[in-house]
């Protein structure tokens, strides 16, 4: 949380679909922590984690990694991963790890699948499967994770557990990897409409408005400047409009998507 | 053969397991499989790495299994390519193993050994058995043939019987023959002495040696030149057909009103002794007296001892109880005269030559039917069984009882006579040749309690205007070469007409209804047989032939269980009318050699089927039968203006019939079968199946179906009624410009005319 | 699709088989859990039974056995290779997007689907095998009384139909699986599959029968009738299984064209499927880029 150098540079990215602006001139620095992504619906927090994980090249502006060079430099869970049904939790995490020349058991392990590894996808509860995405976005260990909206749809207790998955990951937390050297270094990127959990969890935060970037930086510097003491007035006094946060039943129903036809 | 394959497969096994294994221990294969055990993430401790999952670590076993797998696919496919399928040329086989064509083996001289016929086995690239020719002229103009080239295939090779060490020379009756043994030689390796004195029953032989010097020394005695396989091939030989026995038919139905015009005349002998019963013992002393006058007898066996030869014993009026023994070539005559035997064995028994009976009603026969040792040993197949088969019919059917025995009397003639019998009608043995016309035999009810109406062994007879009803067999014919049957009926036997070891008949116009087994059936292996202008009707089988060139012809087939077997090889079947029968026609022999085109197949539950054996075309070259249900493809149902096709349109269908297949099987039966036989699938089969020579079980199918029938007028009639239809089938085998003069009349022969010279019988046809 | 697009280094600590066996082994254990291709692999065992027992060639022999497969196997294959493969790498975006952010290329993700799927093709073309096998232990002579020999018929020959038979699979294989990189949707792929069905067993053979009227050199002709996957078949499977049996003939086809071609099908849609799998994005991103620019000059 020290300024040091960024994992990812962020910069004046811009992106646009069928010759409307989703992203404009978005600029920012990806830091071992958490980093939460705020918004509405549609403004544009996909795309940019997209953008950030390489799957969505910038129509302009880049997006450099400067972290430690390794296999995976960046892990990646999408809004709606979806995972072979017919596989284990195991073989689904396997085929990840394999590709890394790893095995899959730590990684469940450390997500608390372990006794769950044998039971096919398809009989895996939603909590349960976005658990594995996780674990699928850890293996081999990134120092910058992307989670696109990873508590959309899960109960308040699930939600709870995959923010504090993303800390211990991130090593603000005493986690069990908060040990080694990398870990310090390691970044989570995590888009939500959780704004209690930000509160709680986040590190740093990336407020966006209408595809541009309404507020970023460390959790207590974005407050100050605003004026707020929750991310939910930080929400209320970027966003004009918005009464209270996002309603989390059309959170998870809607999605902002690569089609990036949003409201405006 | 499988035993064969099966060891291959295990070499290919073995080398794949070897393969397999090598291939393991490659470090690509490692890779690849990821069977390396690699160190485990220090930070991911994972202490269960041997779990099988998909990150990989499978089973060694499996993995060895999945790389010999692979390699024995390997193996197996190059192999495929490498390995020349087309080339490898068996060894000759025994001949009695091979599928026979030819000459027929089972002439006399054969049999005893005393002729050689000089004999060939062909491997063919799509036929699983080995063919077979006795006569080397055979092989020749059969590797020529299109149609064995499009049923059998190729030929792979060919390997001829070589006499180089067997001593072959020819005797004064043109037989071949030898003493040591000879040797198998590829065919193209051969050299063959061609235009010898050696004849074979069919015609001129050639005469094969592996060696020019011997070919040479043979030719220097027996005559002829010396050619090379690839001259033999050029060569045409003079070598009988079933179109030759076609020629002949009428040629024997003249012979035998001959021999019945012969006969007649035969029997009409002065009168020497009338038969009287008031006359006792004393008159018959006065009688002696009188030699110029007509004498009494007080019995006919009284009669018959005192008439001199070549004399007529009258029998008038009335019933005679008792049995005649006849030892000189007299005529018996009765006028309405009974002979009532007493119960056991003949009642007439003949031995001299020129017998005549007539105008007799013979009953009171012995109910003994045969020896049934004789009977209890079924016929073998090889040479020897049939000796011995031969030995056994000799003496256990020649000496049963029978209204008529004759024993070794040429000559007999047998006219207007009524049997009733409990055994045979007439028993003929050891060349008691006989005219047998206008004769009744009446048999027993159940065939299993009686005998032949007319049994004859080692005898030939000529048969007509005859009527035999229950019984056994009709006529029940052993070694009867050149017997004819004609213009005769025969009414619930079990075969009506059966020919055993027998050549060379004619059996033509008879009516035949109601057998328990067969119409007229052929067993054994003869030839040159013809069965011309029958109408049989309600039989099991009509018509059942056997051995080789036969001509089946004219005859008129109804509501049989199966009309007509084609179970003689090499043979010709045509013009039969096949009617409302259960089965219409059935190939039986293993080797597609017979022509059969011409005939009319109508209303059969089933037209036509096949045994074993590759594909069967029933055709003549663009000449097929007529078949109720073949069509048009309907490119050509289109009419033009006039009201014709629109495309130029021949005697024959352009679309292939396939009486085998189950589709083409039903279209006489549901025109809507056409709209399922035109489907695309059911095309595209039938377009594939013969287009490839080799062994299709039970396929026949007629290029050339023909649009209208041949003889419509025998159909209305065998279809309408149940009086008896036959063919004018004289005038057509006699003129030369039939219906069809310009097709070949067969693939063997065909540039030789139909006979013209021979005079139409105009005298003697009875009834 | 090379790894993250970042300029972090790119570290092979695997190696490139480990990658592709990765992806062969999970493609492999989809296909196997996937009770479609099960079933179409026993249809087709049904539909060649029904053809081996409506044209009884499969009595007698590998020869006549082979003709009656012929027609079917022509239209079957392609079939059974289409429908294994036009879903193939039609993975959703989000799969491929996780997958994206692993060191892994394009080319090895295609190989890997494409080894795996030519796998199973084998796989699936077992029934083809199985009416061999069944050949070869029941067709034998029909009566023991004669002295039998094989002829011209033998189980290599039906090994090369064999490997004709995948041969004929493979370019159906990899062309349905372009579809599935190229199509955005089930139902796209489905009728772009049903394209390149159609296109391929019918349309091909049209084709040259169209050039027949032409000026081209009858020199070219076997060449010509090589180039669809199907005349390269039926050319390969006349020149050396079915004409083998024929009286001694051949020149149905070239037979260096007619693997060639088939190779070349394979080849060209493999190589399709790697370039739209690792250029299909790009190119739409290229589009956004530069319809962007335009849009700020104009607003300049």
């Amino acid at each position: 949380m020290t300024d040091e150098r960024p994992l990812v540079r962020v910069d004046d990215v811009t992106r646009t679909y069928g010759g409307v602006a989703v992203l404009t001139d978005v600029a920012f620095d990806v830091r071992a922590g958490i980093t939460a992504v705020i918004g509405p619906n549609g403004s544009g927090k996909s795309t940019l984690l997209r953008a950030l994980v390489g799957d969505t090249a910038p129509t302009d502006g880049t997006v450099r990694y400067h972290g430690p060079a390794t296999a995976r430099p960046i892990g990646y869970l999408p809004q709606r991963a979806s995972f072979r049904g017919s596989f284990t939790a195991r073989e689904t995490l396997a085929f990840y790890a394999r590709l890394l020349d790893e095995t899959p058991d730590g990684y469940l392990e450390r997500v608390g699948l372990s006794d769950a590894a044998d039971r096919s996808v398809e009989d895996l509860s939603g909590g349960m499967r976005r658990l594995l995405g996780i674990a699928q976005a850890t293996i081999g260990d990134p120092p910058v994770l992307v989670l696109d909206e990873p508590t959309s749809g899960l109960d308040p207790g699930m939600r709870e557990r995959i923010f504090e998955l993303a800390g211990q990951y991130a090593g603000t937390d005493a986690g069990v990897n908060a040990t080694t050297d990398t870990e310090a270094n390691a970044a989570v990127v995590v888009s939500t409409h959780d704004l209690e959990l930000v509160d709680r969890y986040a590190d740093r935060v990336l407020c966006l408005r209408h595809g541009a970037v309404a507020a970023s930086g460390p959790l207590s510097a974005v407050y100050a400047d605003h004026d707020v003491d929750t991310a939910a007035d930080l929400y209320r006094s970027v966003v004009p409009g918005a009464s209270s946060v996002a309603d989390p039943a059309t959170d998870s129903a809607e999605s902002v998507h690569v089609t990036g036809v949003s409201t405006r | 053969m499988k035993a064969t394959h099966i060891y291959i497969l295990f070499i290919i096994y073995l080398s794949a397991l070897v393969i397999g294994r090598a291939a393991r221990v490659t470090p690509t294969a490692d890779e690849f499989e990821g069977c390396t055990r690699r160190t485990i993430s220090a930070r991911v401790v994972d202490p269960n790495v041997s779990r099988i999952d998909l990150s990989g670590d499978g089973a060694r076993l499996l993995r060895h299994f999945a790389w010999s797998t692979v390699a024995l696919i390997t193996v197996l496919v190059v192999a495929a390519f490498v390995v020349d399928v087309g080339v490898a040329a068996p060894d000759p086989v025994a001949y009695d193993r091979t599928a026979e064509l030819g000459v027929s083996a089972e002439t006399d001289d054969v049999m005893a050994g005393r002729r050689e016929i000089p004999k060939a086995q062909v491997f063919y690239s799509q036929f699983q058995y080995v063919v077979g020719y006795a006569g080397i002229e055979t092989m020749v103009s059969d590797l020529d043939d299109s149609y064995t080239r499009r049923q059998l295939g190729y030929p792979t090779a060919a390997y001829v019987q070589t006499y180089d060490d067997a001593a072959p020379s020819v005797d004064d009756r043109g037989r071949l023959t030898a003493t040591g043994s000879t040797t198998w030689t590829p065919a193209d390796e051969a050299v063959y002495v061609i235009g010898s004195d050696a004849r074979t029953t069919a015609g001129e032989t050639v005469v094969p040696f592996a060696d020019r010097d011997a070919a040479d020394s043979f030719v220097t005695a027996e005559g002829g030149t010396v050619s090379t396989w690839t001259t033999l091939r050029e060569r045409r030989f003079e070598v009988d057909t079933a179109a030759t026995v076609r020629e002949a038919v009428p040629e024997r139905w003249t012979r035998a009103t001959e021999r019945i015009d012969r006969a007649t005349a035969r029997t009409d002998r002065p009168v020497s002794v009338v038969v009287d019963r008031e006359t006792d013992a004393n008159h018959e002393a006065d009688a002696n007296h009188e030699a110029d006058s007509i004498r009494r007898a007080g019995s006919i066996q009284e009669a018959v001892d005192v008439a001199p030869p070549n004399t007529t014993v009258v029998v008038p009026e009335g019933t005679y109880e008792e049995r005649i023994r006849i030892e000189k070539p007299i005529t018996l005559t009765g006028r309405g005269a009974r002979l009532r035997g007493n119960g056991t064995e003949s009642v007439i028994t003949v031995r001299s030559a020129n017998v005549s009976i007539t105008g007799i009603r013979i009953s009171g026969t012995g109910n003994r039917t045969r020896d049934d040792e004789a009977i209890s040993q079924p016929p073998g197949s090889d040479a020897d069984d049939d000796a011995a088969w031969d030995e056994l019919i000799r003496t256990g059917y020649g000496y049963g009882d029978a209204g008529i025995l004759a024993d070794d009397s040429p000559g007999l003639v047998v006219t207007n006579t009524t049997i009733e019998t409990n055994a045979s009608g007439i028993l003929l043995r050891e060349g008691s040749d006989a005219v047998i016309r206008n004769v009744r035999v009446t048999g027993t009810e159940g065939w299993e309690n009686g005998f032949m109406g007319v049994t004859a062994l080692n005898s030939r007879i000529t048969v007509a205007g005859s009527t035999f009803t229950g019984g056994r067999d009709g006529i029940y014919l052993h070694r009867g070469d050149g017997s004819v049957i004609r213009n005769s009926t025969f009414r619930e036997t079990r075969y009506g007409i059966h020919l055993m070891y027998t050549s060379d008949t004619l059996l033509a116009d008879n009516v035949i209804r109601d057998q328990e087994f067969g119409g007229i059936t052929v067993m054994t292996r003869p030839e040159g047989n013809a069965i011309v202008g029958n109408d049989i009707r309600r039989t099991p089988t009509a018509i059942q032939p056997s051995g080789i060139r036969s001509y089946v012809g004219y005859n008129t087939l109804v509501n049989n269980e199966l009309g007509l077997s084609t179970s003689a090889r090499e043979s010709v079947y045509e013009y039969n009318v096949i009617a409302d029968n259960g089965m219409g026609a059935r190939s039986t022999t293993v080797i597609p050699s017979s022509l059969i085109a011409r005939n009319d197949f109508v209303g059969n539950d089933r037209h036509a089927s096949a045994g074993s054996g590759p594909l069967r075309i029933w055709a003549d070259g663009d000449h097929g039968n007529y078949w109720e249900g073949a069509y048009e493809s309907p490119s050509l149902w289109l009419t033009g203006p006039n009201g014709a096709p629109a495309r130029t349109s021949s005697g024959t269908f352009d679309r292939t019939y396939r009486p085998s297949s189950p589709v083409d099987a039903t279209l006489h039966r549901n025109p809507a079968a056409t709209t399922l036989a035109e489907s695309p699938s059911v095309r595209a089969l039938a377009a594939l199946r013969g287009s490839v020579p080799g062994a299709r079980t039970g396929s026949v199918i007629d290029p050339a179906p023909v649009r209208t029938p041949h003889a419509p007028d025998r159909i209305a009639r065998a279809t309408d009624s149940s009086g008896p239809t036959h063919a004018a089938w004289r005038q057509d085998l006699l003129n030369e410009s039939r219906n069809d003069a310009n097709s070949t009349t067969t693939r063997r022969m065909d540039t030789k005319p139909i006979m013209e010279t021979q005079p139409m019988a105009t005298t003697g046809v009875p009834q | 699709m090379t790894g993250p697009r970042h300029g972090g280094v790119h570290a092979m600590t695997g190696s490139r088989a480990r990658v592709i066996g990765a992806v062969l082994r999970r493609e492999i254990a989809t296909i196997r859990r996937t009770p479609g291709y099960w079933i179409a692999s026993l249809g087709l065992l049904v539909v060649l039974a029904g053809v081996l027992a409506v044209g009884g060639g499969g009595e007698t022999g590998f020869v006549p056995t082979i003709v009656d497969l012929l027609l079917p196997t022509e239209l079957l294959v392609p079939v059974v290779a289409v429908v294994l493969g036009y879903r193939a790498l039609l993975t959703d975006a989000e799969e491929l997007a996780m997958i994206r952010t692993y060191p892994i290329s394009t080319v090895e993700y295609v190989c890997g689907i494409v080894a795996a799927r030519f796998a199973a093709l084998l796989g699936m073309l077992v029934p083809f095998a199985l009416v061999g096998g069944y050949v070869w232990l029941t067709a034998s002579p029909d009566t023991t009384i004669y002295a039998t020999h094989t002829g011209v018929d033998s189980p290599l020959l039906f090994v090369r139909f064999l490997a004709f038979v995948v041969l004929l699979g493979l370019p159906y294989l990899s062309l349905a699986m372009v579809v599935g990189a190229v199509a955005n949707s089930r139902r796209g792929a489905l009728a772009l599959a049903a394209l390149v069905l159609i296109g391929g067993v019918l349309g091909g053979d049209l084709a040259v029968v169209g050039t027949l009227g032409g000026d081209a050199g009858v020199a070219s002709f076997p060449a010509r009738v090589a180039i669809p996957p199907n005349g390269a078949f039926r050319g390969l499977v006349f020149e050396h299984v079915i004409g083998v049996a024929l009286p001694p003939d051949d020149g149905f086809v070239s037979s260096a064209a007619a693997v060639g071609s088939l190779l070349g099908w394979t080849a060209i849609g493999v190589g399709a499927s790697i370039a739209a799998l690792a250029f299909g994005d790009a190119v739409t991103d290229r589009l956004a880029r530069v319809r962007g620019r335009v849009e700020s000059l104009r607003g300049r």
